[in-house]
């Protein structure tokens, strides 16, 4: 296996993005190497745009699996490439932005993520929340950074400092100040610059807290934390709250928590805030020498410091949301009750409250910490278990096995999906009609089989162009189209659509068919494409986004047509071109007396659409029809005699994209007739007169005004 | 025998000087002031000081008579009087853990065990606040805990019956916003009746300014911007508004600080206030741009077109900005000479063909003049250089020949041609003029059959235009008018008070709330967001919102920013800003479903207090002084925990109590539940209706009342029924 990882900052970057909101990625990429080069080759490369397609060709020449995993939000994803690309996400509200901003149509994550196909995150929160958005069975899977391996053989340190009783401290090459020796009241330029970075000790002892956050990160609700801990040890000078500042800009930093401290009463227990880089060394001393990680973030795409204390053994106290729920419990920590809230995406400029973080309680953040206290100081053997709870815990979160057995298995399925769907895959629509379709095929064969057949004759019928691009006569899709094709059935009009270079969403009730479509396109190589499980009464797309909404064969299919229409042309952009079809009234009065009931009951044909009905319904929905065409002769007859060869009995009615063989001798000879027919040079003017004369579907092609 | 009882009551805020005081902090101390005096009367005299220095006198006067006499102070602890004499007892409310325990600001008496270290007794409204005391002042103070008694005052509504689940209509005299009346959506915010919803703030006439930068309170008035920066906000689409806190009219100069971006520098743009449009043209950096407009009706929309949003392909900006704006600033036109422009159009729909003189019936294209010296008289004057453009035809030989056109007394001389086509003529008026006329048709008959009129010269529409010394539209065809939404003109009176009658018509289920908006603990916003999350599909709900407060702006930029931001909901939102008489607030209890609460802290509540006298059922947190009065029974509990929190007259706003944190999410259930609660259940919902009353019956009825302070009056120092009392302090009195 061949892994192309990709992160947009760089570690030139690194110190001088200390703190800044995509900085995490950065450091997920690095945890995730060991991991990746147990599976298979690693490369990283820089620009996905120029390196990525070409690693890729050379795999798929030995038949090597290839991918490239794209450290970075969606709307970074870069969509072009042939490689296959997967995003590694971190996200911390409950639903997935879904609107596209500005003209940046990457911003619209559930696209984005749709038609990548799959998807890593790190926690099983978000993984509920991207499935929920898309649909229930996407291949999404949590592969939190695995950070554990690193961080466990600290815990055996922690537990030598407190038996031994030595002395607890760490060296700080940077600005400390400690409220033992420093009168937070003071103004904030007096205390920088009584406190300029150099290199210190801290010393610890009592109970200690650490918290690392960023103070200018509204997420990070960090004055909850502050403020409990100044209300539960206003008496206690045995405590001490550490809180690392994670920003590269001191003042600002340092300036906005003397700010919140001057609102505070004065306390007992002792405040130290550290604003420096430390080492692996250096931060390896502070998480030995605390007693309890705590966090009260309003949300958490993955809470690295969180893991990597309690990996170490320090019980935490958090919220009970988002990532903390994977592996925060009573028995490893204490874990506060949250409220839901309405909030906007972080990226949605306009303030849009259409998503919810989780606010913390703060008396259940007080309580926590004079439980904790309480066990600390009165029951060591209590404190003993549970942090061995927690790194039990993260073991099971984030250890290196884990991540490569999930990571292993997501790989290994992809992979296999991507070989399934090349066997599977039905030939191709382009290689009917010539009649040389490929070494393995076997004319007689072909000529019997009506699946064959059928696509022969559809594309003599005007369907599937190739050259022109067009769909159907009248209908192109090119690379700059964005199609929407709901009822997708087998897949034909998408699969075409796809060749032309087009962005497809398709879209149908049936899970199964869902998969199999998107694992064919996959095999294909045609990446652009994403599966929505949804009805056409109720379309999860954004208005005015597609410029091709092909509906097949649905509206006999649906309870409401005009329903279906109306969102059709709501998720169409002005100008957009439709293609709806539906069986023709004629031909399906003929086979009324001899069809199987079930074939005009639910979930079959519901209503025979008379053709003045058609134009009716597809004009009052607000469409301008500009081209109208019938075909199917050869179905029409074909399905005719399908009845005659049942004879009564009953069976479920095939859809046309449902016939399988083995077939009735009288249908396979129907079907030869027909390609024997189709093989001559006079065929095409003939057919179009059958087709006229007898057709089994009618077609329209419109525009929205 | 015990002696009679003589109550000298005293506030600050007095039926003097109650109006300028609406909404003050002291000013809810009147009413308790109001509501507790028939308590009292059942136990004494009462009488009302003016001043308390009055106090030490009237007490001797009472004392001579044989009189026992205490001053009863409705204020906060830190302003009470100190009467050398008279025993105090305050009554005050109070909503949080912990009442000010430090002395700020050198003021000793903010720490109120100083200031409460004098007095006789206290009462404060709830038993949590009677804790909070006790737990700073120890067990000697005698204290009490008294709610308002209003129970019996609510007779009147009860008797009147339920209005539940009835269309009822209200009559207010102010403003009713709402959300109905608004297509609101990121992108825009459009107000189908404007003056119902915004009729009560009318511009003083003197300059004020809006800060749009980071932080800035006045930012929620920018509509259709992005995020504001410290330096101001830029615009996202290709029109945006500033919702003005004020009603324009006359002569307004307009300051604007603006900047442009990309392709909007040195752009056209449109800046309009009502129907009058200037044109903005900005260029490179941040520039001041005065605009003068003369508005002929109050409008108070400032309205900013002809953006251009796209982003700069390859610049690193993404975002669609186009138009930046950093503050403004309004004032009283200087120079008045600069009027704008006024266009009439002068077909059947227009107002303006009403001000035509001697023309026939104005048609679908425009007015066929019916004399030979037809006329019209202007909305304003005009005055200076003034251009007029016609948009005319002559009929018959009127086509070809010269007619005259006059401005007061400026003449021309126009050739109409036989098709409407548009002629310019340039005015120099040496004084204002208000006739514009024509003169010289000559009417011919009207040619079609059936049609015997005699037809002259036909107009369809007049713009005219005065010249200023500066800027000025490049071409009228730039200009842009657009008609308020409300057609019809209307009467304005001068403005020194608008007073406009509002008809509010109520159906559906109805939750109350009143509050005063500024008061940050009510949590209103939190109430609105979740109100129209639970009920985002219904359209058969309302949330009625009485707001307490004169000033409608305060609350009205968080408003406008909830209609954009919140995702599309159908229930509804109305938020009265006026008087409601008593007849109509009793109709709105009366019509009420649930009464609801979603504060963080509660001294007392009096209006939850007044609906469950009612028999409406509560939703409402259990803290605070609430607890002394809800339960399952009689409301449905909202989560709520503490969170820390100022004292909230602390000008150093520090943290030193605690208030609640109401959980959002427990709104949005409360309300769910109360609604499958009335609908499924409505045997529950009655039985919940009237446990309230009941509760409100035990624990507001005046008697009660009454004999609880009767009971503390006798415990309290310089109180007791045969001595004269010393010198106002605690003495080692027991305390009942």
């Amino acid at each position: 296996m061949m892994f192309l990882v990709h992160v947009p900052f760089t570690a030139s970057s690194i110190a001088g993005d200390l703190g800044r909101a995509d900085y995490s990625y950065y450091f997920v990429m690095r945890s995730y190497l060991p991991v990746l080069e147990s599976l298979g080759t690693v490369r990283e490369i820089t620009d996905p745009c120029q390196e990525a397609d070409a690693c890729y060709r050379q795999c798929a020449a030995r038949g090597e699996y290839c991918v490239l995993l794209c450290f970075a939000p969606p709307h970074r994803v870069p969509l072009d490439l042939e490689c296959p690309v997967v995003p590694v996400i971190a996200w911390e509200y409950d639903s997935l932005p879904d609107t596209p901003w500005a003209e940046r149509r990457g911003t619209d994550w559930l696209r984005v993520l749709a038609i990548l196909g799959r998807t890593i995150t790190h926690s099983g929160f978000t993984a509920r929340v991207v499935r929920e958005a898309i649909r229930p069975d996407y291949p999404v899977v949590s592969v939190p950074a695995p950070l554990w391996d690193f961080f466990a053989p600290l815990a055996a340190r922690r537990a030598a400092i407190r038996a031994a009783g030595s002395g607890r401290g760490v060296d700080i090459d940077g600005t400390l100040m400690d409220s033992r020796v420093c009168d937070f009241s003071a103004a904030a330029d007096t205390l920088l610059a009584e406190h300029p970075p150099q290199l210190q000790r801290l010393t610890l002892d009592g109970v200690v807290y650490t918290a690392v956050f960023c103070p200018l990160d509204g997420r990070k609700n960090w004055e909850d934390l502050l403020s409990a801990f100044c209300w539960a040890f206003r008496d206690a000078p045995d405590c001490t709250l550490v809180m690392k500042l994670v920003h590269h800009d001191r003042e600002q930093a340092i300036g906005e928590v003397l700010a919140e401290l001057r609102r505070l009463p004065v306390v007992a227990a002792r405040i130290v805030l550290v604003h420096a880089y430390l080492d692996d060394a250096q931060y390896a001393d502070l998480l030995c020498a605390t007693d309890f990680a705590v966090n009260s973030s309003l949300g958490e795409g993955q809470c690295l410091p969180l893991m990597e204390y309690m990996s170490a053994g320090v019980p935490a106290i958090a919220p009970a949301h988002t990532a903390m729920l994977d592996y925060l419990d009573a028995a490893s920590g204490y874990p506060v009750r949250a409220h839901q809230e309405l909030y906007h995406w972080p990226e949605d400029m306009g303030l849009i409250l259409r998503t919810r973080r989780f606010r913390p309680e703060w008396e259940g953040l007080r309580r926590a910490y004079e439980d904790s206290r309480a066990l600390r100081r009165g029951d060591p053997q209590g404190y003993a278990r549970m942090s061995a709870a927690a790194q039990q815990n993260l073991q099971r979160h984030c250890s290196q096995a884990v991540a490569r057995d999930r990571l292993g298995g997501f790989f290994s399925a992809h992979e296999a999906a991507i070989a399934a769907a090349r066997r599977d895959a039905p030939p191709s629509v382009m290689e009917a009609p010539s009649g040389d379709a490929g070494a393995a095929q076997d004319e007689a064969a072909w000529r019997r089989d009506p699946r064959q057949c059928g696509l022969a004759d559809m594309v003599f019928s005007g369907w599937c162009k190739a050259a022109t691009g067009e769909l159907f006569s009248g209908f192109t899709v090119g690379p700059d189209d964005t199609v929407l094709d709901i009822g997708c059935g087998d897949g034909l009009a998408v699969t075409f659509a796809a060749q032309q270079g087009a962005r497809v969403v398709f879209c149908d009730l049936d899970a199964e068919k869902l998969a199999s479509l998107s694992r064919r396109l996959d095999e294909r190589g045609l990446t652009a494409h994403g599966a929505l499980r949804a009805s056409g009464e109720r379309l999860p797309v954004r208005d005015g986004t597609m410029t091709r909404v092909i509906a097949t064969e649905v509206l006999e299919h649906v309870t409401d047509p005009r329903a279906v229409l109306a969102e059709m042309v709501r998720v169409g952009r002005p100008g957009a071109r439709y293609l709806i079809s539906v069986p023709d009234a004629a031909a399906e009065h003929f086979q009324q007396p001899f069809a199987d009931p079930s074939y005009f009951a639910p979930p079959n044909h519901v209503r025979i659409i008379a053709p003045q009905e058609f134009e009716d319904l597809v004009e009052s929905s607000g469409l301008a029809i500009e081209e109208r065409g019938q075909y199917g002769f050869f179905w029409f007859v074909w399905m005719s005699f399908f009845w005659a060869t049942r004879d009564g009995s009953a069976g479920t009615a095939p859809t046309m994209d449902q016939i399988a063989p083995p077939y009735h001798p009288l249908l396979e000879s129907w079907a030869e007739t027909w390609s024997r027919f189709l093989e001559l040079p006079g065929a095409p003017a003939m057919l179009q007169a059958f087709n006229e004369r007898m057709p089994k579907t009618r077609v329209i092609v419109a525009r929205r005004r | 025998m015990t002696r009679p009882l003589h109550f000298l009551f005293w506030s600050r805020i007095n039926a003097g000087n109650i109006r300028e005081s609406l909404g003050a902090p002291e000013y809810s101390y009147y009413f308790l002031l109001k509501e507790f005096r028939p308590a009292f009367e059942r136990l004494g005299q009462v009488s009302v000081l003016d001043d308390p220095a009055q106090a030490d006198a009237r007490y001797d006067e009472a004392i001579a008579r044989g009189e026992r006499c205490v001053l009863i102070a409705f204020t906060a602890p830190q302003n009470l009087p100190q009467p050398a004499r008279c025993p105090v007892i305050p009554l005050f409310a109070w909503e949080f853990e912990r009442i000010p325990d430090e002395a700020w600001g050198g003021n000793p008496r903010n720490d109120w065990r100083v200031a409460l270290g004098g007095v006789a007794a206290a009462i404060t409204l709830s038993g949590h606040a009677l804790e909070a005391v006790r737990r700073a002042l120890g067990p000697r103070l005698p204290l009490l805990a008294a709610p308002v008694p209003l129970w019996e005052r609510m007779e009147r509504v009860r008797r009147a019956g339920d209005e539940v689940g009835h269309t009822v209509t209200l009559d207010v005299d102010g403003a009713v916003f709402d959300t109905r009346d608004f297509e609101a959506g990121p992108d825009r915010l459009r107000c189908a009746r404007p003056l119902a919803a915004y009729a009560l703030e009318l511009w003083d006439g003197r300059a004020h300014a809006l800060d749009f930068r980071l932080h800035a309170p006045d930012t929620g008035a920018l509509l259709g911007f992005y995020r504001p920066e410290p330096w101001g906000a830029w615009s996202r689409n290709d029109e945006v508004w500033i919702a003005l806190p004020w009603l324009l009219h006359g002569e307004v100069e307009l300051e604007l600080t603006v900047r442009a971006y990309g392709r909007n520098q040195g752009r056209v743009l449109m800046a309009g206030l009502g129907d009058v449009y200037r044109v903005l043209r900005i260029g490179d950096g941040e520039e001041r741009h005065t605009l003068r407009f003369a508005l002929e009706r109050p409008a108070r929309m400032l309205h900013i077109a002809g953006i251009d949003p796209r982003p700069i392909p390859g610049a690193r900006e993404e975002r669609s900005i186009g138009f930046g704006i950093t503050g403004l600033a309004v004032r009283e036109s200087a120079a008045p000479a600069a009027r704008g422009t006024l266009h009439l159009e002068l077909h059947a729909e227009s107002p303006a063909s009403a001000l035509l003189q001697e023309f026939w019936t104005p048609e679908g294209w425009g007015a066929w003049s019916a004399s030979s010296a037809p006329w019209l008289m202007l909305p304003r004057p005009v005055t200076g250089r003034v251009r007029v453009q016609l948009e005319a035809l002559g009929h018959g030989r009127n086509a070809t020949m010269p007619l005259g056109v006059y401005l007061g007394s400026a003449r021309h001389v126009f050739v109409p041609g036989a098709e409407l086509q548009w002629h310019t003529l340039e005015f120099d008026l040496a004084e204002p003029a208000q006739v514009l006329g024509f003169t010289g048709v000559q009417p011919e008959p009207a040619g079609a059959s059936g049609d015997v009129r005699m037809l002259g010269m036909g107009l369809r529409s007049v713009t005219i235009e005065e010249h200023t010394e500066g800027v000025l539209a490049e071409s009228v065809d730039e200009i842009v008018v657009e008609r308020d939404e409300e057609a019809a003109p209307v009467a304005w009176p001068q403005p020194v008070a608008a007073h406009v009658r509002q008809r509010l018509v109520l159906d559906g289920t109805v939750y109350t709330s009143v509050l005063n908006p500024l008061d940050d603990r009510k949590n209103w916003e939190l109430l609105v967001s979740a109100f129209c999350t639970a009920f985002a599909a219904r359209e058969d709900v309302t949330l009625v919102l009485k707001m307490t407060q004169r000033l409608q702006r305060s609350y009205l930029f968080e408003m406008h920013r909830l209609l954009q931001c919140l995702p599309r909901f159908a229930c509804r939102v109305v938020v009265v800003h006026g008087f409601l008489d008593d007849v109509d607030y009793g109709e709105l209890m009366r019509r009420t479903d649930f009464y609801v609460n979603v504060s963080k802290a509660e001294g007392l509540c009096i209006p939850l207090m007044e609906f469950m006298s009612c028999g409406r059922p509560a939703l409402a947190p259990r803290h605070t002084s609430m607890l002394d009065y809800l339960d399952d029974r009689n409301s449905i509990a909202i989560d709520a925990a503490t969170e820390p929190c100022i004292w909230p007259h602390d000008e150093r706003a520090v943290l030193r109590t605690l208030q609640y944190r109401v959980s959002w999410e427990s709104v949005v259930d409360a309300l769910t539940r109360s609604f499958a609660l009335r609908h499924e259940n409505p045997g529950t919902y009655r039985e919940m209706g009237e446990a309230a009353a009941a509760t409100m019956r035990c624990y507001c009825g005046i008697e009660r009342v009454a004999s609880e302070l009767e009971r503390l009056l006798t415990g309290a120092a310089g109180m007791h029924a045969t001595e004269p009392a010393p010198a106002g302090a605690a003495s080692g009195r027991k305390a009942r």
